[in-house]
């Protein structure tokens, strides 16, 4: 890899970093010599020159496959990056070579060769984007399905739940901060392939893999890969995801899922802009296009003091809910906790995570809940047609179960859902 | 000149406590934050006492002026510090990112810290003009410092909230520019101080709303908030849940479940316990969630009388009347030196903060942990809660979960942790039931009424995946146990914090040969520093004033989280213990100063006796042994007039310019004290621990010994 100009920026942002790890730099030098500690100070990406200083990351590079979803500067079709109405008249455009776009998720990074994009998950490697985190999962356990949380999915059964490193948003409150802000790097991590994770699966008696805990966008070659040879095996696949994916990625997805749930933080740009990083069309865009495919979707809404709490906002929400997919959607309305930078931030009243349910009921949806509750009643699931509990919950556990053959076993209404 | 100087030391001390104490708040009461903002305080300090030409000499009235400026400027920042989260753009409840804090905490202490240094060098000057020694100088301003040091502590002891302190405090030195001298008064000196005065009367008049109205830039929702020994306390109430924040961190809420998360486990596991123990957390919903398993008796600790009233009168019903159940006892008191003379119990649970400052970690080693198995009748069960990450642990997160379970095995039989979101440590001198379906059903037949623990939970938390990886992850740890004199947790707590603002470091693992690096690294340039200006008269003068302030700070804060280990963080103790170290290096220097009149050199003296008392503290720390109050108090005294001693021995005696040192000698004590400070809390007390640090602190003064005999 050719050595890059450092920019004064990158500068200015290395120095501040060492200069406040100089503490940890004195008693571990290595790690400042590897880059591991200049490269953590870039927030966004990583300085070439820490990347190409960082002695773990050598071997992952070596080992990174092609990604899918990408365009270079070397490709003929300006349109992938353009608008038709920018092309109009304008002449040979001299690009900067082996630059390419990262067309996985709406965040449409610009990467130069050696840098990374926000999710730091995906490398250009002399023009050609590779991912560093096929095969690298770095936290697998076995979960409750409601923990993820999905009610009306195959509800009690068990989770094989994984992440790998990366994420391309910045949540300020983040849970899984230590897996999404990380670098693929960062943590060890064997090569498993697909094979051998659909092997572990069985062994573990889990009927559903779950890509969770990260953002799975970022590993979507990974994923896909590992849903099409459980699918073969008669394992179920889900996605928990923020739903920034861009459309061709999600066409992809939906075909080889059975169920996702998105991550709806809030309705409103600002919101997303500054506690997320990220635009909130992109997310609605999302949730469309899977509710027409027709894959099992549920939705969470954490609802944090202050920030998205508002009235206004809950009932912008739950009618475009209504409006865009219909009322058998399960809306979860969880409560915030206290977590990586938000720490101080109380956790949301109980009084306004029953008022955004009772907003929802009054839209007209039929499956609102309330998450990370307890023992409230918020937490059942009701017949639409008749009002019996049809599923009753404790945490994560499941304390009554009325659904029959997809029915309530009260009066045979159809209960919205994946029961078999 | 001596009023002014008495004054100069007062309001610079109590300043920067006034101002340490808003910034604590302002960045949610991080003891690394608390660190770095002394050190640069005394940074900007020492620069304002560099700053200008070597023979300037201040006029009366310049002096005058500059009391007036700090009068107004010191209640300013600390207003401003309150508004500093909001200003830079943060979210409510969220952190600033990393630089943004070192850049508010910069500019918040720049104008009042560079004023103080200006003050002292300024002060200084038109003493040592007056035919004066630069050491007595030092002695009359350590005098004041004294002072201040006791007004700070004593004013909050009084309910004097920091606001009221800052306003006191800059009203004390606009008043100071009225005090008289040897030139005649400037006629605009009244009219000047009426107009500065006016505005900080009116503060203080009316400075409880003007408290609550600062403290709702942060708090919309504030329902009470008040100043203690230990922190500011505020509570929140939003829709009908109450939010306790002490100093600014959220530590308590009305409706969440972590109560049950730690008393039913710890309850079942302990089988019916009769008399239980409850360290900390007594105004959390834990006394209320203990009781529904009917113990006998149940004590419990509470370290702050001041924080658990009006917290205890917030809280929801059923919470305040568990408080008022006849089998609860409530005491105030330092839990661990109360555990000591306790009775035996079946169950004790630690409910105190978690182990990220020197005072919190004292209820985390193995010397606590020992105290806790000697008052645990056979069979019984020790619980309490490590953070945790539900889904990776970090190496930093791994190591401290580790240290502080090396210590309790090294304490209790058995030990089992249970991983979380937060991990719940269980120790019992008898093997503990591990069978999650037994302790299921054993949950199931007590038929306690719960929101979130049931009979899965138990099994889900005895018996899921991640229990065993913690156990193989933590096994395999290669960490040293959590201890009294070497508080290796703390050093894991500054790589925790500091991996939320920069991720990779939860991947760096501290070299087991941490100790060593550090003190050679401290120790070669110095020797080197110490042969290089050895014949050089005025670097000579620099370097011993720099290393007054360095040993003075280090050892300051080794005697201090000795103290705490030891014998608690009794608010009285600390208070007469920093006096006592200001009373040192008044007395040093005053002694310092009778020595240079009568031709003799103090240096020498003073390093032998340091080199001793920290040979002796070394000595102490590893006999495990704690001379009490009595003891440290003297130890700092000593430390405190050795340092002064040896800066006296910098100020030098037949200088013919002696106005022309003030300046380089105080900046290069301010500037040591810097230094020392950063060094002793980030890296020597949590790497060697008291007993290496105390040692390294005697080779440092040995090596000294060659530019105190140094001539040239």
């Amino acid at each position: 890899m050719p050595p890059q100009p450092l920019s004064r920026r990158a500068l200015l942002q290395a120095a501040a970093a060492g200069g406040a790890l100089l503490p940890c730099a004195l008693l571990n030098p290595r790690a400042l010599l590897s880059g591991g500690l200049l490269g953590c100070g870039a927030q966004e990406a990583p300085t070439p020159q820490a990347q190409a200083a960082s002695a773990p990351l050598h071997p992952l590079i070596r080992q990174a496959p092609r990604a899918r979803y990408w365009v270079s500067t070397a490709s003929a079709d300006c349109t992938a990056c353009h608008q038709p109405s920018e092309l109009q008249g304008a002449g040979q455009h001299e690009h900067q070579q082996l630059t390419v776009k990262c067309q996985l998720c709406a965040q449409g990074c610009l990467i130069e060769p050696g840098q990374r994009g926000r999710c730091r998950a995906r490398i250009n490697v002399d023009g050609e984007l590779r991912s560093l985190v096929y095969g690298r999962p770095i936290s697998t356990h076995v979960d409750p399905i409601e923990k993820k949380p999905f009610y009306h999915f195959l509800p009690g059964s068990q989770a094989y739940s994984m992440a790998t490193s990366g994420c391309p948003l910045r949540c300020k409150f983040c849970q899984n901060w230590q897996i999404s802000q990380a670098l693929p790097e960062d943590y060890q991590s064997d090569d498993r392939g697909p094979a051998t994770i659909v092997r572990a699966v069985r062994a573990r008696r889990a009927p559903v893999i779950a890509y969770t805990y990260n953002e799975p966008t970022v590993f979507t070659e990974y994923m896909c890969d590992i849903a099409r040879l459980g699918r073969e095996q008669g394992l179920r696949s889900v996605l928990i995801s923020c739903g920034i994916m861009n459309e061709a990625p999600l066409d992809e997805m939906c075909d080889v899922l059975d169920a996702i749930k998105f991550d709806l933080k809030g309705f409103d740009e600002d919101f997303y802009r500054q506690v997320c990083g990220a635009e909130l069309q992109a997310v609605l865009r999302s949730i469309k296009q899977v509710a027409r495919r027709g894959v099992h979707l549920e939705l969470v809404n954490l609802v944090v003091p202050t920030l998205n709490d508002s009235e206004k906002m809950m009932k912008t929400l739950a009618e475009w809910v209504m409006g865009e997919l219909g009322p058998d959607v399960p809306v979860h309305y969880t409560r915030f906790h206290p977590d990586y930078q938000l720490t101080n931030l109380p956790a949301t009243p109980v009084a306004t995570l029953v008022r955004a349910r009772e907003i929802a009921l009054k839209a007209g949806l039929r499956y609102p809940f309330v998450g990370n509750l307890p023992g409230h009643e918020g937490n059942n699931s009701h017949c639409p047609s008749c009002g019996q509990l049809v599923i009753g919950r404790k945490g994560f556990f499941i304390t009554k179960m009325a659904v029959e053959d997809g029915c309530c076993a009260a009066c045979k209404t159809p209960i919205a859902g994946v029961w078999s | 000149m001596i009023p002014w100087l008495l004054l100069t030391g007062a309001i610079t001390i109590l300043g920067q406590v006034v101002l340490l104490r808003e910034l604590n708040v302002a960045f949610y009461g991080s003891e690394l934050i608390y660190v770095l903002a002394l050190g640069l305080w005394l940074a900007w300090t020492a620069l304002g006492a560099g700053l200008g030409r070597r023979g300037f000499q201040p006029s009366d009235a310049q002096l005058r002026l500059l009391l007036l400026a700090y009068g107004l400027l010191l209640p300013a920042s600390a207003s401003a510090i309150r508004g500093l989260r909001p200003l830079f753009g943060a979210l409510p409840g969220a952190y600033l990112p990393f630089h943004h804090q070192l850049a508010a905490m910069a500019i918040s202490l720049l104008p009042t810290a560079l004023l103080a240094g200006l003050l002292f060098q300024w002060t200084a000057r038109r003493y040592v003009n007056q035919q004066r020694g630069l050491a007595r100088a030092y002695a009359i301003e350590s005098a004041g410092g004294l002072f201040g040091g006791l007004l700070a502590t004593g004013a909050l002891a009084l309910g004097v909230p920091n606001l009221g302190q800052a306003l006191g405090c800059g009203l004390l030195g606009a008043l100071g520019a009225a005090l008289p001298s040897t030139d005649k008064r400037p006629r605009w000196v009244w009219p000047a101080l009426a107009l500065t005065a006016a505005p900080l009367l009116l503060g203080l008049l009316s400075v409880q709303p003007l408290d609550a109205a600062l403290t709702r830039l942060t708090h919309p929702q504030l329902a009470f908030s008040r100043d203690t020994p230990y922190g500011r306390v505020t509570i929140d109430r939003l829709a009908d849940q109450v939010s306790v924040f002490q100093n600014d961190a959220l530590v308590l809420e009305s409706q969440g479940t972590q109560a049950e998360e730690l008393a039913h486990p710890a309850a079942l596991h302990a089988r019916k316990p009769m008399r239980v123990l409850l360290l900390g957390g007594c105004a959390s919903a834990l006394p209320a969630e203990l009781l529904k398993h009917r113990p006998g008796a149940l004590d419990c600790v509470e370290l702050d009388e001041a924080w658990l009233d009006p917290v205890a009168q917030h809280l929801p019903r059923a919470q305040r009347e568990a408080l008022e159940q006849p089998q609860v006892q409530l005491h105030v008191a330092d839990p661990r030196s109360w555990l000591e003379e306790a009775w035996l119990y079946e169950l004790l649970l630690v409910a105190m903060p978690q182990p990220d400052s020197g005072q919190a970690n004292r209820f985390y080693t193995q010397e606590f942990f020992e105290i806790c198995a000697q008052h645990l009748a056979p069979g019984g069960v020790l619980a309490l809660r490590l953070e945790g990450a539900e889904n990776l642990w970090t190496a930093p997160l791994l190591r401290r979960n580790a240290s502080v379970l090396r210590a309790a095995q090294a304490a209790f039989a058995d030990v089992l942790l249970l991983p979380g979101g937060t991990n719940l440590l269980l120790a019992s001198d008898q093997p503990l039931q591990r069978d999650p379906q037994e302790l299921a059903e054993r949950w199931e037949g007590l038929d306690i009424p719960t929101q979130l623990v049931s009979g899965p939970w138990i099994a889900y938390l005895h018996g899921n995946d991640r229990v065993q990886e913690a156990a193989t992850l933590l096994a395999q740890a290669d960490v040293p146990t959590n201890r009294d004199a070497k508080p290796v947790c703390y050093a894991f707590t500054m790589l925790l914090w500091l991996s939320r603002f920069f991720p990779s470091l939860n991947s760096m693992d501290l070299p087991r040969q941490a100790a060593p690096i550090l003190a050679a690294g401290l120790l070669l340039p110095w020797l080197a520093l110490a042969l290089l200006v050895r014949r050089r008269s005025r670097s000579r003068r620099a370097l011993l004033a720099g290393a007054a302030g360095f040993l003075g700070m280090v050892s300051e804060c080794a005697l201090l989280l000795h103290h705490q280990t030891r014998c608690g963080a009794l608010y009285q103790d600390l208070g007469l213990l920093l006096t006592l170290f200001m009373a040192g290096l008044a007395a040093g220097a005053w002694a310092g100063d009778r020595l240079l009149r009568q031709g003799r050199r103090p240096g020498m003296p003073a390093l032998l006796v340091l080199m001793a008392a920290n040979l002796f503290l070394a000595r102490l720390s590893a006999l495990g042994a704690t001379g009490g109050l009595p003891l440290t108090a003297l130890l700092l005294l000593v430390c405190g007039a050795c340092c002064a001693l040896l800066f006296a021995h910098a100020t030098g005696r037949g200088d013919p310019h002696p106005r022309r040192a003030v300046s380089p000698l105080y900046a290069a004590d301010l500037a040591g004290g810097c230094l020392g400070s950063l060094a002793a809390s980030l890296l020597l007390v949590p790497f060697l621990g008291l007993g290496g640090s105390a040692l390294l602190l005697a080779a440092l003064a040995l090596f000294l010994v060659l530019p105190v005999t140094g001539r040239g």
